[in-house]
């Protein structure tokens, strides 16, 4: 197809005709229609066609034929792998090497070129100074310019240059382009991106991201002739940017977004961490609340009810909020449709979740709960009556004692039968009977096993100290629950080996 | 158990507040007033028909002494056989037990000197014993006779009335005698020495602050 002055035509094309008919079947039915005399001929362009179109099925349509032959086989004789032999992976080649290679001179040329302008740019910036002329000296003296003289056109549009459309240098490459094809850097983005390592908040890097290029005006300088024609359009100067072409602007972006990302924490990080500040917070507050809320419960008055109430709201909203973190934690992504997490970074999420509902259920479930307004007045009231008692009887008890050994004084000259006065004084010492104290009987619990039925028993015991506000007691029922439940543990432990062996 | 642990570390002065725990269980047959005895003790009744342990109940009494309050835990333990295994844990750490017999049946008292026995070998070596012939007041139909439940303390060392738990004869005197000979060392009162009751010390005056705040 050589003919035709030296055009080479390509497509889906006549041979008789040499017109294009972009599609295989219009083609076909082209030939089929306008050249069906020449038998041969057709015939010969079927062939063709047919060979293609099977190796193009081959190609890329092996799985359909496959699929097609396995399950005829299934209907004949089931399904059996055996029957197809693994095919051998024909001719391979490796291709990571020379792309590995070609990557890394392009990242390298990259890496080179950036480094450079960055060079550059640090050296600019290094005491600019703020007089436009001996900026423009300064620049200079940095990055040689091309000679404007070697440019007839706008390198990046191809428009040439007039009294309008002026020249202009980019600062970091020397280069020549007009106006519209010139960017400014802003002072302070290109004193951040020269600056070892940015420690600034992610959300402000994330503005920062986009970076401020708008077109400037020419520099100001008495010679130029903008400086006039800003004056009288009255056209406000931005003087902080540096002027930089697209290909400069771009590279020192790409190594600013490729900077961020590196600093930037995903999304998740940011939720664990909060969540971890969150449970951090509900520990420091747990000890005070259950230590106010047993203060309160025993009537005292150390604590402020209300204090211990707005605690309370404080642990309940953070178990919330640990609650919705944590879930938020665990959907995260799954929104994504098509790249939902997966593997290691979904079982982390996962795990995130349990950690935080395991802790919701060891620290904040069991929380004991504060007592209403009346009934902690109530048992204010008590204590008050308890302490008044106690109170009495120890003045009373003082009293006494000390009339005792007024008398053991008065009694020691003359009376030597001490072991009586002591065998006396046992009957003198006195029982409190109101003081005496047992949880009612519990017949609800029967179990075979002594063991479990004595901690059901304990358990209600507990339950009925709690409510008699019997401190001491509860403590020492607590004691030993723990001490059978140790045991209990341990006899069943055993049991189990022993059935094991 | 904060505030506890608070009002135990208080440091005290005078030996008027001194308030001793200790932890005191009950053991012997079934049927021979095991319970009857402790809730005469704690709460002053008698019940004809008292219903048998399950497990273990649990009771507190307080006694005064001359100079120090004794704070009795009671673990009064099921008789029964089958909870035999439980009593193991209750004595562990116990600084006194009564082990009771029926002065009416001669088998219970046999089954006490086992508990005596059981005691010597396993519970803590400090441990105050006491030996209790129950239901004296059916002296009539006496089996054990007191001599003997006598002869048998004094050797092992054990203090031993008969009591009743019906006429209330004994029952006090008996924890009296307890608490008196319980250790009441103001220097032993580490926490978890089995032996030693734990000692809650609220000094007097401290208490008498508390109370002119509240008047």
């Amino acid at each position: 197809m050589a003919e035709g002055g030296g055009s080479v035509l390509e497509g889906f094309l006549c041979p008789v005709c040499k017109a294009d008919f972009g599609t295989a079947v219009k083609l076909l039915s082209h030939f089929e229609k306008e050249h069906n005399e020449d038998k041969d001929v057709l015939q010969a362009f079927k062939d063709l066609f047919g060979k293609a179109k099977k190796k193009i099925l081959k190609s890329d349509g092996v799985y359909g034929n496959e699929g097609e032959i396995q399950a005829s086989s299934r209907k004949v004789m089931g399904y059996s792998p055996s029957l197809y032999e693994p095919q051998p992976i024909g001719a391979v080649r490796s291709h990571s090497q020379q792309f590995s290679a070609v990557r890394s001179q392009h990242l390298e040329h990259y890496t080179v070129e950036t480094n450079k302008l960055l060079i550059r740019l640090d050296k600019i910036l290094k005491d600019l100074p703020s007089d436009p002329l001996k900026r423009k000296a300064h620049e200079q003296e940095v990055v040689p310019w091309v000679d404007e003289k070697m440019v007839r056109l706008c390198p990046s549009c191809s428009r040439s240059f007039h009294l309008t459309r002026r020249k202009h240098h980019c600062r970091l490459c020397g280069f020549v382009m007009c106006n519209d094809c010139s960017y400014s850097l802003a002072l302070d983005t290109a004193r951040k991106m020269t600056s070892p390592i940015s420690q600034v908040e992610p959300q402000t890097e994330l503005q920062g991201s986009s970076l401020p290029s708008q077109k400037l005006k020419r520099s100001n300088s008495n010679s130029s002739l903008n400086s006039v024609l800003s004056l009288v359009e009255g056209v406000h100067q931005i003087d902080t940017g540096l002027r930089v072409c697209k290909e400069c602007l771009h590279l020192l972006e790409s190594r600013e977004a490729l900077r961020e990302s590196r600093a930037a924490r995903p999304i998740l990080i940011q939720f664990y961490e909060r969540l971890r500040t969150y449970m951090q917070d509900a520990n420091q507050f747990l000890p005070t609340y259950i230590k106010m809320c047993n203060s309160i419960s025993c009537g005292e008055s150390t604590y402020q009810l209300k204090e211990a109430q707005a605690l309370w709201a404080k642990l309940l909203r953070l178990a919330e909020n640990i609650d919705s973190l944590s879930k938020k934690i665990l959907v995260l992504g799954s929104a994504d449709t098509e790249n939902p997490p997966r593997g290691r970074a979904l079982q982390l999420q996962q795990q995130i979740r349990a950690a935080a509902t395991a802790f919701l259920r060891n620290e904040m479930l069991g929380l004991p709960t504060l007592p209403t307004e009346a009934k902690y007045l109530e048992m204010q009231e008590q204590r008050r009556q308890e302490l008044k008692a106690r109170i009495q009887q120890e003045q009373l008890e003082a009293q006494a004692s000390l009339q005792l050994q007024k008398q053991k004084v008065r009694e020691k000259g003359r009376d030597k039968q001490t072991f009586d006065r002591n065998h006396v004084n046992v009957h003198q010492d006195t029982v409190l009977l109101d003081s005496g104290w047992t949880p009612e009987k519990a017949r609800l619990f029967n179990s075979d096993d002594p063991m479990v039925q004595q901690m059901n028993n304990l358990k209600h015991y507990i339950k009925e100290a709690k409510l008699a506000q019997r401190v001491d007691e509860v403590e020492a029922l607590e004691r030993n629950l723990e001490e059978l439940q140790e045991e209990y543990w341990r006899q069943q432990e055993q049991k189990r080996q022993e059935t094991a062996s | 158990m904060a505030n506890r642990g608070g009002a135990a570390q208080r440091p005290n002065s005078q030996t008027q507040g001194k308030i001793c725990q200790f932890k005191l269980v009950l053991l012997g047959e079934s049927a021979v007033g095991k319970s009857s005895l402790v809730l005469r003790f704690v709460k002053g009744q008698f019940h004809e028909y008292q219903e048998s342990t399950i497990g273990a109940a649990f009771l507190t009494q307080t006694v005064c002494l001359e100079d120090t309050t004794v704070k009795f835990e009671i673990w009064d333990t099921a008789g029964q056989e089958r909870y035999h295994s439980l009593a193991p844990m209750y004595y562990r750490g116990a600084q006194a037990a009564i082990i009771v017999y029926d002065i009416t049946n001669m088998d219970s008292f046999g089954r006490a000197k086992v508990w005596v026995k059981e005691l010597q070998r396993q519970a803590s070596p400090n441990i105050v014993i006491a030996l209790a012939g129950n239901k004296a007041d059916l002296a009539n139909s006496r089996a054990v006779e007191c001599d003997e439940a006598q002869a048998y303390a004094d050797e092992n060392g054990l203090l031993f009335m008969e009591t009743s738990a019906k006429t209330a004869k004994n029952v006090n005197e008996i924890f009296l005698a307890i608490a008196k000979k319980l250790p009441k060392n103001e220097q032993v009162s580490g926490a978890g020495s089995a032996n030693q009751g734990r000692r809650l010390v609220e000094s007097d005056s401290s208490a008498k602050t508390a109370g002119n705040c509240c008047k």
